[in-house]
């Protein structure tokens, strides 16, 4: 992969950026492209655009903010074949859980160009969206203070790679191609005719090298002390059942607490770039029960937890997602009751993945561990 | 010959082990009429005191029934309305010729009427004799008259003739009159058409070697007396400990060969089944316990089997030792046990906490009083002699007269099968084909009984959704009326008591239900006529049984519901028996779990809706791919059994590989094989031959397969259409490994390569018909495992140890004075081949044992005129030196690899495993069957092996598809998978998660599709779907949820 440089002009690299963009659309790369626009100050949304000049005009590409993870948009434009071509600028985040989609037949990676690009956080929406887009004294979300992962996956969907990291505004975007680029887009990018970004992009690999050792120290430090506080904080409940059996992994009971709050609006899952189920269970009739049925629950234990079922929810999305979870944050960005579900799932998809050794959204290779049998996988190593 | 209208359709099997329990369902299915025979009370075998096997380390013998879905084979062989079971019995005479036998069964007296004995357990009670019976460690107490133990089949009491004082207390309290003590043997005659002796092995005796002190009270113990330690139903409850005082013993040795390849102290021949059992073993003891010591002391491991050799490295990856060694004595030493012995030229002394004798197989003690009986000759060794390698193996001395398991030599599970599925075959075709082949439907299949199965396409009949109406709006007029009944089984429940569950079910009152009653074994028939009094009494109308696996009881009862009264998918079990009876030593505890259980059981069945089975027609016919000499057989036999046959070769002529071979190790002609072969093809007007052709594309179409036949490159092509594929595509000669290419092999004929060096098999094209090689020749080295057993190959080819010693005897046999070395890790040849290795020895042959990981290596020439002779560089084990040997020849043993054309096995829903080889279903008891139904496999499509054992494969695959085609239909199964199309998101997981191959994704609607002939009702596609898209007839959400409800809520 040859690095090559978009050159900031004198608006700066994100007008550069959307110049870039909007010529994709214009020679015709691409037949589309999901891209965040400003709508208004502080309010960042994403469109399907069509229009080059709409582009030029307002698109905010490197908005720090995620109001809904572009995966999922994609994935609904993409999803059956055959459609157009779908440009997509996307997170590392985005990028994995679009990953994950493709592997569960949810988008058809044919019909996209992935357009990667590096990412050192965002922030909460609503936060930027109160201080008008500026982002003086705001902090990353929790989801981005941990991420591993700023950069995007070498193995990743077909498409290009936007650099940033190690690099200021007026150094420009370093840009690759990925080899597996479908050819008439390929060639495209050779007609743009830009420079070569080889100082700029082993100043970027430096930078995003290190920003990476500095995360996984930070996330490794996040988990432990994630661990310990569930399991200590809030003091220990001795009648909490330790499910888990394992030293040190809370138990049900501190799951329970750490959810009491739930008002089982199922936002998270909305959210989710990777719950991908048409209706959802907890949707069905399977959760109605009659009065009595909910009395005699109540009757056996004193008192049922209302609403009902969200322990069971959430339990039933961590079993369903947990390996496929790119840790994105997306679930507790839009809990109206603020709850840790990043946290809660960071804990467990470490496990899960680690079990699998799977990394979601790594590569289209990399199989599902749902859907692969070894005969020894389970046993303790 | 008999006229084909006189043929007797009936077969007898003596033996009721693995192989004679396989070999009669097959034919009961096949619809021929079986009296299977014991000697013992009980059928099972030795099997049934195997803990488990490997490498799956569970039961699965359920897996050998070609019934889908299947139960225990044990209770299947007692209740096949085609299969009268005689146990207790042996067979005392055989008189007349193929076809017509008169036989005499002698019966012993039976004092318990197994007919009226319904367990009740009194007579035990009033029995005064307290008789001490020898276990394995010791031994335990019972009554004169005393129930065998778990699962015994058929269950019931049973009287110790020997013991019994006469004093008629038994007689005297039982409430059913069963008992007559005066009773007298019986004798019955029968006519058969064919005979199947499969009357198994016996352990030799391990005292035959004095210098092991067998002792099992002072930890000197079998590897079958292991076998039960471990197990969860033996003496200890499943925990490691030795028998001295019940600790856990730190350190572990398994003594290879005791009785076995030893021609002074014991038998000559390799007992085939004890280096796996051994390893199996020393896997169990490592996994209840890491931290013991666990070394085997062997001669030559002997993996000889499909994965085995894989299975044998994962032994030593969990750190057993193996020691090359062959123990000399096992002595007593203050408190420990030492084992000492020769190994690499230096005396090795070791001390164990627990030592296991790997004793090997001897032919039963009645088995020369029976082979006299059948009039069938035996062997040198007592076993019964079956026909020469190359030939139909099975068939003995004496026309109609089949053996299979350990009566012809030492056999492990997976080849005593295929002998069956052989034997099988052989009597289908003495016994002639079923009269009126082209009647449909047939009634073969027991839900027909039941309107539970629905025809599609037949004439006659509802059609499947009235029915499925119907029987719903007469389920639905009435609530449900559930009644629950406690089997009072014919096999000990352990601690539960039937009549205190039954009492407890009923004081709890649960909800809907109308009646709690206690009945007699539900296997019995007095038992399913006192429920099926009770469900008409009570007008129930969904049935709860408290009783053992829902694979047994719930099978028994659906597969007759007009006789209970109660349709299919009405009836929930809980299984109290495995479950709580069994597990929990405290009868209260169990009761109270069993309540639970029962509960659920409740809770589903208020939801229970009837379901159906489907039905349709399958074509007739097969088509075999690969006419080499597996395929041919597999084509000879299912027309011989009556099946039109299309065989596909993709070469102009038949024979495939086996065409480069000679000689079998026995010296039988490879070549005559095959023309005997080739006759029988050409000549059955049944079968169409193709050669120079493929299989272009095969796939399913109504019910049966359409393959499309090509003849060359562009040639024409043939449209079939047949129910079942045999695939028997054979394998390769693996290619000469990188470490040798460089000498530039000659590794096909005309292929010029360094002089002196080639391969195997090129050695043995110039060794036959006549000896081809120098007359001066000086001395020829072997290289073992040249590509096998290592990382790239991690299996054990399995033929070159034989291939090598069968040309080395050659090589010794017409040039005397030439030096022969093998240059080996284990020489592995099976069983009663054992003799050809000794017969090399003998004719000084030299055998060089080189370590794992230190390939001998060709060093250079050592000049010459003609380049000299190559050096062979060597480290020898047992001498703990590196040798130098030159070879005028030097043969590489390459090995074989599979060939399976991964196009064909995607178009047939079929997997391959990492080596070229189809998986079958099941590697130890459906060695030739595949889960998608009609397609089979055979040869060295399958595994690597034998000639011989390629021959019997393939008669076992026939005998597989010959009773699949002639049901004539293929079913669903009731617990159909099915899917919910608005909940699909279409994401696959389902497909690739089926093993059946049922499940694709629509492309156009993007949601999941079922092909309910391919689903088996595993549940695979329902676990692990997130969107409760997936379900299964009987396993519905709301009923899952009601019955965790009632357990957890």
């Amino acid at each position: 992969m040859k690095d090559l440089l978009i050159a900031s002009g004198q608006d700066g690299r994100e007008k550069a950026l959307s110049r870039f963009l909007a010529k994709l659309l214009d020679v015709g790369a691409v037949d589309a492209l999901v891209v965040p626009v400003e709508a208004a100050p502080g309010v960042i949304t994403h469109v399907l655009a069509k229009d080059p000049r709409l582009v030029e005009e307002a698109a905010r590409p490197l908005a720090p903010v995620m109001p809904s993870s572009a995966a999922t948009l994609v994935s609904e434009v993409v999803r059956k074949r055959p459609s157009g071509r779908v440009a997509a600028l996307l997170r590392p985040c985005e990028a994995r859980a679009l990953v994950e989609l493709v592997k569960l037949k949810q988008a058809a990676p044919e019909n996209v160009v992935a357009i990667g690009m590096d990412c050192a956080g965002t922030y909460d929406p609503v936060a930027y969206r109160q201080a008008a887009g500026n982002v003086d004294g705001l902090e990353f979300r929790e989801a981005c203070r941990v991420c591993q992962n700023p950069a995007p996956l070498e193995d990743g969907l077909p498409g290009i790679t936007l650099g940033l990291i190690g690099l200021d505004d007026s150094e420009g975007i370093v840009m690759s191609v990925h080899e597996r680029l479908d050819p008439a887009v390929a060639a495209v990018m050779e007609e743009l005719g830009l420079a070569s970004g080889e100082g700029a992009g082993r100043k970027r690999r430096e930078a995003v090298q290190a920003l990476v050792q500095e995360r996984q120290e930070a996330c490794d430090a996040f988990l432990k002390g994630a661990r310990r506080g569930a399991a200590t904080a809030e003091g220990p409940d001795p009648a909490a059942p330790g499910v888990s059996g394992v030293p040190g992994v809370p138990g049900i009971g501190a799951f329970a607490r750490e959810l009491a709050a739930c008002t089982g609006c199922h936002n998270c899952r909305v959210a989710c770039p990777v719950c991908y189920c048409r209706e959802c269970v907890f949707d069905t009739d399977t959760f109605e029960h009659e009065t009595g049925q909910f009395l005699r629950w109540a009757g056996r234990k004193g008192a049922l937890k209302m609403p009902s079922e969200t322990m069971l929810y959430h339990l039933t999305r961590m079993n369903h997602m947990s390996l496929s979870c790119v840790g994105c944050g997306q679930c507790e960005q839009a809990c109206p009751a603020h709850l840790p579900i990043f946290r809660l799932f960071a804990m467990a998809s470490r496990r899960t993945q680690e079990l699998f050794g799977y990394v979601p959204g790594r590569s289209l290779d990399d199989e599902l561990p749902f859907t692969t049998f070894r005969e020894q996988e389970l046993e303790p190593r | 010959m008999v006229p084909e209208a006189h043929l007797n359709r009936s077969v007898l099997v003596v033996g009721g082990g693995v192989a004679g329990m396989h070999a009669s369902l097959i034919l009961a299915a096949a619809g021929v009429q079986v009296y299977l025979v014991d000697s013992s009370p009980t059928v099972g075998g030795l099997w049934s005191l195997l803990d488990r096997t490997f490498p799956t380390h569970s039961c699965g013998v359920c897996h050998m029934s070609p019934a889908n879905p299947a139960y225990c084979p044990v209770i299947e062989v007692e209740r096949h309305p085609r299969i009268t079971l005689m146990v207790n019995s042996s067979v005392t005479a055989v008189s007349g010729d193929i076809g017509e036998f008169r036989v005499r069964v002698a019966t012993r007296p039976e004092f318990v009427k197994r007919d009226l004995c319904d367990g009740c357990g009194e007579c035990e009670k009033a029995c005064p004799v307290d008789v001490s019976v020898p276990t394995y460690l010791g031994s335990s107490q019972r009554k004169a008259i005393w129930r065998p133990g778990h699962r015994a089949v058929p269950g019931g009491f049973a009287l110790d003739d020997a013991a019994c004082t006469r004093c008629g207390e038994c007689a005297r309290v039982c409430p059913r009159g069963s008992i007559d003590l005066d009773a007298e043997g019986t004798s019955t005659d029968i006519e058969v058409g064919a005979v199947i002796a499969s009357p198994g092995v016996t352990m030799c005796d391990p005292r035959a070697r004095p210098e092991y002190s067998y002792d099992p009270s002072k930890n000197v113990i079998t590897g079958l007396e292991l076998e039960r330690i471990v197990s969860a139903s033996g003496p200890t409850g499943g925990r490691l400990a030795r028998p001295s005082d019940g600790k856990a013993p730190g350190s572990i040795a398994f003594v290879q060969c005791v009785g076995s390849r030893n021609r002074s102290s014991g038998n000559q021949y390799c007992s085939s089944v004890c280096c796996m059992y051994a390893i199996k073993e020393a896997i169990i003891a490592k996994t209840l316990a890491p931290d013991t010591r666990v070394k085997v002391f062997y001669m030559d491991v002997r993996a000889l089997g499909k994965g085995y050799e894989e299975y044998y490295a994962r032994a030593r990856s969990l750190g057993v030792k193996f020691e090359n060694c062959r123990v000399s004595a096992v002595e007593r030493r203050s408190g420990a046990l030492q084992v000492s012995g020769e190994a690499g030229g230096r005396v090795l002394r070791e001390e164990f906490d627990l030592v296991v004798l790997s004793n090997g197989l001897v032919p039963g003690r009645d088995l020369g009083a029976l082979a006299g009986v059948l009039g069938v000759e035996t062997d040198e060794f007592g076993f019964i002699r079956p026909l020469p390698q190359g030939r139909s193996r099975v068939k003995t001395s004496r026309p109609g007269i089949y053996v299979c398991g350990g009566a012809a030599g030492p056999q492990d599970i997976p080849t005593a099968i295929m002998w069956a599925g052989a034997c099988a075959l052989q009597a289908l075709r003495a016994v002639g084909p079923e009269p009126d082949g082209d009647e449909w439907p047939v009634q073969a299949h027991p839900a027909a009984d039941a309107q539970a199965l629905v025809r599609e396409g037949a004439s006659e009949g509802p059609s499947g959704a009235e029915t499925q109406a119907e029987a719903e709006a007469g389920t639905q007029t009435e609530g449900p009326r559930i009644g629950v009944f406690v089997c009072r089984c014919d096999s000990p429940m352990g601690s539960l008591n039937p009549g205190e569950l039954a009492g407890a079910v009923a004081a709890d009152a649960m909800y809907d239900v109308v009646a709690v009653r206690e009945v007699p074994s539900l296997c019995r028939r007095d038992g399913l006529e006192a429920l099926a009094r009770e469900v008409a009494s009570h007008r129930v109308n969904r049935v709860v049984v408290a009783a053992c696996s829902p694979r047994d009881v719930q099978e028994v009862i659906e597969a007759e519901p007009s006789r209970v009264g109660i349709a299919r998918g009405l009836v929930e079990a809980a299984n109290v028996r495995e479950q709580c009876g069994w597990v929990h030593g405290d009868s209260g505890e169990a009761t109270r779990k069993a309540l639970d259980l029962v509960a659920m059981a409740v809770a589903r069945a208020r939801l229970a809706k009837p379901l159906l089975e489907r039905a349709r027609r399958i074509p007739g016919g097969a088509v075999v791919i690969g006419g080499g000499p597996a395929g041919m057989e597999a084509a000879a036999s299912l027309a011989d059994v009556g099946h039109d046959v299309h065989l596909v070769e993709k070469e102009g002529v038949l024979g495939g590989r086996a065409r480069r071979l000679a000689r079998t190790l026995d010296g039988t002609d490879v070549r005559e094989i095959l023309e005997r072969l080739e006759e029988r093809v050409r000549s059955d007007k049944r079968i169409t031959i193709h050669t120079s052709s493929h299989v272009a594309s095969v796939r399913r179409r109504d019910g049966g397969f359409h393959a499309t036949i090509a003849e060359g490159p562009g040639g024409a092509a043939a449209e079939i259409d047949c129910g079942a594929v045999i695939m028997a595509t054979g394998g390769v000669e693996a290619p000469v490994p990188e470490s040798f290419a460089g000498s530039g092999v000659e590794s096909a004929p005309g292929v010029a390569g360094t002089p002196g060096v080639l391969t195997q098999t090129n050695l043995e094209a110039r060794l036959w018909p006549s000896c081809d090689v120098a007359c001066d020749l000086h001395s020829v080295v072997m290289i073992q495992c040249a590509g096998s057993r290592d990382s790239a190959r991690p299996y054990c080819s399995q033929v070159c140890c034989s291939q090598a010693i069968k040309n080395a005897i050659r090589l010794k046999a017409e040039r005397p004075d030439v030096e022969v070395y093998v240059l080996h890790r284990d020489i592995r040849v099976p069983g009663l081949s054992e003799v050809y290795y000794e017969q090399a020895r003998e004719m000084g042959v030299v055998f060089v044992r080189y370590p794992d990981g230190s390939q001998p290596k060709l060093v250079g020439d050592t000049g010459g005129p003609d380049g000299g002779r190559q050096m062979v560089e060597v480290h020898d084990e047992v001498l703990g030196e590196t040798l130098l040997i030159p070879g005028d020849l030097v043969v590489l043993s390459t090995g074989v690899e599979g060939a399976a054309d991964p196009g064909l096995a995607r178009d047939l829903g079929v997997p391959v495993g990492d080596h070229g080889f189809f998986t079958e279903a099941n590697v130890k008891v459906q060695p030739v069957d595949f889960l998608a139904p009609g397609v089979y496999v055979c040869g060295l499509a399958r595994a690597p092996g034998l000639l011989t054992d390629a021959l019997v494969s393939a008669q076992a695959a026939a005998a597989r598809a010959g009773v699949y085609l002639a049901a004539r239909e293929a079913h669903t199964v009731a617990h159909v998978s099915g899917v919910c199309a608005r909940r699909c998101a279409g994401c696959g997981v389902c497909v690739e998660v089926c093993p059946y191959d049922a499940r694709s994704i629509d492309p156009e609607t993007m949601v999941a599709l079922v092909d309910e002939y391919l689903c088996r009702g595993c549940g695979a596609c329902q676990a692990a779907c997130p969107s409760g898209a997936a379900w299964h007839a009987g396993f519905e959400a709301e009923r899952v949820m009601a019955a965790l409800d009632v357990a957890f809520g």
